[in-house]
């Protein structure tokens, strides 16, 4: 396999600095490791912000959020490079490499979640002075803990690495999945009470899909978890459903949300 | 002597990633049919192709992970596996978003009641299966030039998306909003199909020219 770039190192600029190279590779590894945990943080303190922003119509505090997504994408593309940094110097074996690929692809599901929670703000701003219902606050606000609980726990698996909480989360992401379906039902019965213009209740959907997709971000990051503790791949969920799958009848389509 | 044997097994890598990409592709072309004609039939066939999808995923990661732990690779080849890696997840995802829309077919005729909203829904189709197949003609090829068209296209989707909004408004009825959440899940899922094309396109970018400028265009 040749490319234009042969006979390069990985592209990576600047090169490495004398005192980068006599830091040990397991310091390296260590700040990479920080640094996740950092965007992790901050997206998990977003996270109710964000809900905030929503319930309050606070118009200043979606523009903070909005503009705090800078230094998040700043911070995956740092972290991405020193990733193929130490990939290419150090060529690490075994449970340091799963560590290293692990890191590259959380960097990934964490700044998508970062995404996410600014589509929020966004979506507060479009519908800024609706009224919500009761019921309806209360199910936003459960989304919100939900989804910021499960991002929470995947990353306490991440740094604690613990393969048990990371092999939690798919059940705990049925939660947030029922309280979605209610949301959406939510949605419909709302609107059918004309208590819900067409254009609040498109947003409101959608917002309701941020939440869900910031589960799904946070039971991905457990996936590379166990991987990168146990060296259990995640893909292997999709072969395993394929086989049982070949022995029973085949799928039914669930009605969609 | 060594080195030429692993050249040939990236080289497989990157066929055997275009044969995931055609499995992929044939999967949009089932959604696209059930989002014209509702055939719940062609759901389930797209939903069992799609576990078959998952199972090459499986295993084309499980190589990855071997030849980099075996070769511990460098300089181009390096990039090439850990783009296998990422481009994987990409296709992977599509595969996904696919699969969510054909399993909208019970949905099928609250998705025509809005008449220009699935119109709309249909040329969406058209253009996400379009950056698709871009994105699948640039990897077979490692061509940097569509790739780069790829990559530079962004959100080529997003007038689309946005005129769809904009008919979601204008629905009515009872039924006006359960056609509209319907028709924003499909809708949603077509955009970030073409969105991964793009991300498929600025991977291949990064791979060719070795640039690192070129990993910013895949931070959304």
């Amino acid at each position: 396999m040749t490319t234009a770039a042969d006979g390069e190192d990985m592209g990576m600029q600047p090169a490495m600095t004398d005192t980068d190279i006599r830091k040990s590779f397991h310091q390296q590894l260590d700040d990479i490791k920080h640094d996740i945990v950092r965007m992790a943080a901050i997206v998990t303190e977003a996270v109710p912000q964000g809900t905030a922003v929503l319930l309050d119509g606070d118009l200043h505090g979606a523009q903070e959020l909005i503009e705090a997504d800078d230094l998040l994408d700043t911070l995956a593309l740092d972290t991405e490079e020193r990733c193929y940094q130490l990939l290419a110097l150090q060529q690490p074996m075994a449970s340091d490499l799963r560590s290293i690929v692990t890191a590259l692809r959380m960097v990934s599901e964490i700044e998508r979640s970062g995404d996410l929670v600014v589509n929020i703000a966004k979506g507060a701003r479009r519908i800024y002075g609706t009224t919500f219902p009761p019921r309806m606050r209360g199910l936003i606000t459960q989304m919100g803990e939900e989804s910021a609980k499960l991002f929470r726990i995947a990353i306490d698996a991440y740094v604690e690495h613990d393969d048990g909480k990371a092999a939690a989360l798919p059940d705990l992401d049925d939660r947030l999945d029922a309280l979605h379906k209610d949301y959406i039902q939510e949605i419909f019965e709302t609107h059918g009470r004309e208590e819900l213009e067409i254009r609040a209740g498109v947003q409101l959907a959608l917002i309701g899909r941020y939440y869900e997709r910031i589960g799904d971000h946070a039971v991905n990051i457990g996936e590379r978890v166990r991987y990168m503790v146990t060296g259990w791949l995640p893909e292997h969920t999709g072969a395993a459903r394929e086989a049982a799958r070949r022995q029973t009848d085949p799928p039914h389509i669930e009605p969609a949300d | 002597m060594v080195r030429d044997s692993f050249s040939a097994e990236l080289d497989q890598l990157r066929l055997q990633v275009e044969v995931m990409a055609v499995r992929v592709d044939q999967n949009l072309e089932r959604m696209r049919e059930v989002l014209a004609t509702g055939n719940g039939d062609v759901a389930v066939v797209a939903v069992n192709a799609d576990d078959d999808i998952d199972a090459m995923n499986v295993s084309l990661t499980e190589r990855c992970y071997e030849l980099m732990a075996r070769e511990a690779p460098v300089a181009s080849d390096l990039r090439f596996v850990v783009s296998v890696l990422r481009v994987l997840g990409e296709l992977e995802r599509v595969g996904d978003l696919a699969l969510r829309v054909a399993k909208l077919a019970p949905a099928w005729d609250l998705l025509r009641a809005g008449e220009h909203t699935y119109d709309i829904l249909l040329s969406m189709a058209d253009l996400a299966v379009g950056q698709f197949r871009t994105a699948l003609r640039a990897w077979s090829a490692q061509d940097l030039f569509l790739a780069d068209e790829l990559a530079r296209s962004g959100r080529a989707m997003e007038p689309t998306t946005e005129q769809l909004m904009r008919e979601l408004l204008r629905l009515e009825g009872p039924d006006a909003v359960a056609c509209a959440v319907r028709t924003l899940t499909a809708g949603q899922a077509l955009d970030r199909i073409a969105d991964h094309a793009a991300i498929i396109g600025a991977r291949l970018r990064y791979l060719l020219t070795g640039n690192p400028d070129h990993l910013a265009t895949e931070i959304r």
